[in-house]
């Protein structure tokens, strides 16, 4: 049995706009920070230790276990004993799972990730861990076969993390202003009261210094009501997952991951023919994070 | 585990790898790293059953064949495509990444032609012409006779020739339709 030629080798009987076309397909590579983030959100769900000394399971409270060891195996952040680090890597995981708002998810992973060790752990942050990967991509070269279009690709997704992440991390704290005076939900004023999912208090802590458990448990509620909200918008529920991203304003006012609610917010109304209104929020977010690693994905809704 | 690569050492090796498998087995760009995720939770839990008789990338590909299946089932595939090809249409208007928009639709329509394979076919074509796998590798990553490596692979370029042809006719009724209406 002869093997036939390829359609991309001479003589493989492609026509040339075929040939063009696979070229381009055989040229796609994962975006720069995709290794890093997916690795991370692994480690947050299996055990770095060799099998048979720890018991497993699932819950919540081992979870953050886990992911604390994972995320010091990791080295993502040079302050993994902290609590809060671990915990970052457990929404991490979480959050990739949610894919919040389409391609630039692996970006905003880091990008969050940025958000919350820096803000809890006085340290420095990291240094951008995927930069080696994003220049030493063996892909470039693929790239550059099919032009300098290939070239202007592989730059995007570098461009909003190197660039993206001091003004995120700066911006951490400020984040529930903006988003507040955007809103055009009602009750948007003041925090609700909890729906009594969490024994320690009311989660709608909008300033002040936070408790690092306070910290912890907002983040893990807010993933887990994005996720909801996202995994709506995907079915093609706009409203329900705009139902619950006001919600999730409500419980969570200042949230942490206030952009992401936003951007998901503004992708929910377009989606449900409110054009006018994610227009306006569009126009006010991209005021207030001009650097959010969401910015260009919010821009094609600005228009 | 003795002799075999660690986890670690397939991840750094191979992620790229199950990276375009996935996109190319029609895993949507916004869906990928949760499927790639599946696929590197059954590498770590069945690494201690590979005992290297094949290749790890046929092996691998065998794993992502049936996380990209299963995920079709669920079926929320289609509407993406809109997704891409309406937000390339925006970014069109932006001089300087006009290319990045072309090189967008490029992947849209190689996406939709791709789409209308069965996933066997799709799998055989993009592993021969994308991946430049050879039949015998394809054979044993999918684990079929490598005659119907061959017969999947022609069936798969008819088809893809059919799809092209239709969505070029398209484009241009449609280039012409807007120039009739601007004249």
């Amino acid at each position: 049995m002869s093997a036939p030629k390829r359609w991309l080798d001479d003589g493989g009987g492609a026509t040339r706009f075929e040939r063009d076309l696979l070229r381009l397909g055989a040229s796609h590579e994962p975006p720069a920070a995709a290794k890093d983030a997916v690795w991370t959100a692994l480690l947050a769900q299996i055990p770095p230790i060799p099998p048979g000394s720890t018991g497993g399971g699932a819950a919540p409270g081992a979870g953050a276990a886990k992911a604390a060891a994972a995320a010091k195996a990791a080295g993502a952040a040079g302050a993994a004993t902290n609590g809060s680090a671990a915990l970052a890597g457990a929404v991490g995981g979480g959050l990739l799972k949610s894919a919040l708002i389409g391609a630039g998810s692996a970006v905003a992973l880091i990008a969050t990730y940025a958000i919350v060790t820096p803000a809890t752990v006085s340290q420095p942050p990291p240094p951008a861990p995927t930069a080696i990967e994003a220049v030493g991509a063996p892909g470039t070269g693929v790239r550059s076969a099919i032009g300098e279009r290939g070239a202007a690709g592989a730059a995007a997704p570098v461009t909003p993390e190197t660039q993206g992440l001091p003004a995120i991390a700066d911006s951490a704290a400020p984040l529930a202003a903006p988003a507040a005076a955007t809103s055009a939900e009602p009750r948007a004023d003041g925090p609700a009261p909890s729906a009594g999912r969490d024994p320690r208090g009311p989660l709608g802590v909008s300033s002040g210094p936070v408790g690092p458990m306070d910290r912890e448990t907002r983040l893990l509620e807010e993933s887990r009501r994005l996720t909801e909200a996202r995994d709506a918008l995907r079915r093609g529920d706009a409203s329900g997952a705009l139902s619950r991203l006001a919600e999730l304003q409500r419980a969570v006012p200042g949230g942490i991951l206030g952009q992401e609610r936003e951007a998901l917010a503004i992708e929910a109304l377009a989606k449900s023919g409110r054009a006018s209104e994610a227009q306006a929020r569009a126009r006010a977010f991209l005021q207030a994070y001009p650097q959010s690693p969401h910015a260009t994905r919010v821009e094609a809704f600005a228009r | 585990m003795t002799g075999g690569p660690t986890f670690k050492e397939v991840y750094e090796e191979q992620f790229r790898f199950v990276w375009r498998s996935l996109r190319r087995l029609g895993v949507r760009e916004s869906d990928v790293a949760d499927a790639a995720q599946d696929v590197f939770l059954v590498v770590h839990r069945r690494l201690d059953e590979f005992e290297g008789r094949s290749k790890v990338s046929t092996w691998l590909y065998g794993i992502c064949y049936r996380v990209a299946r299963d995920r079709r089932r669920l079926a929320h595939v289609r509407h993406h495509v809109d997704d891409e090809r309406a937000v390339a249409e925006r970014v069109d208007e932006h001089a300087d990444v006009a290319a990045e928009a072309e090189r967008r639709e490029g992947f849209a329509m190689l996406d939709t032609i791709l789409d209308e394979m069965p996933i066997e076919q799709r799998a055989v074509f993009t592993l021969f012409e994308l991946e430049t796998m050879g039949g015998e590798e394809i054979a044993a990553a999918l684990e079929i006779p490598l005659g119907t490596v061959y017969s999947r692979l022609r069936i798969a370029r008819d088809q893809f020739r059919k799809s092209l042809t239709r969505l070029q006719a398209r484009e241009r009724f449609r280039d012409e339709a807007r120039a009739g209406g601007e004249r």
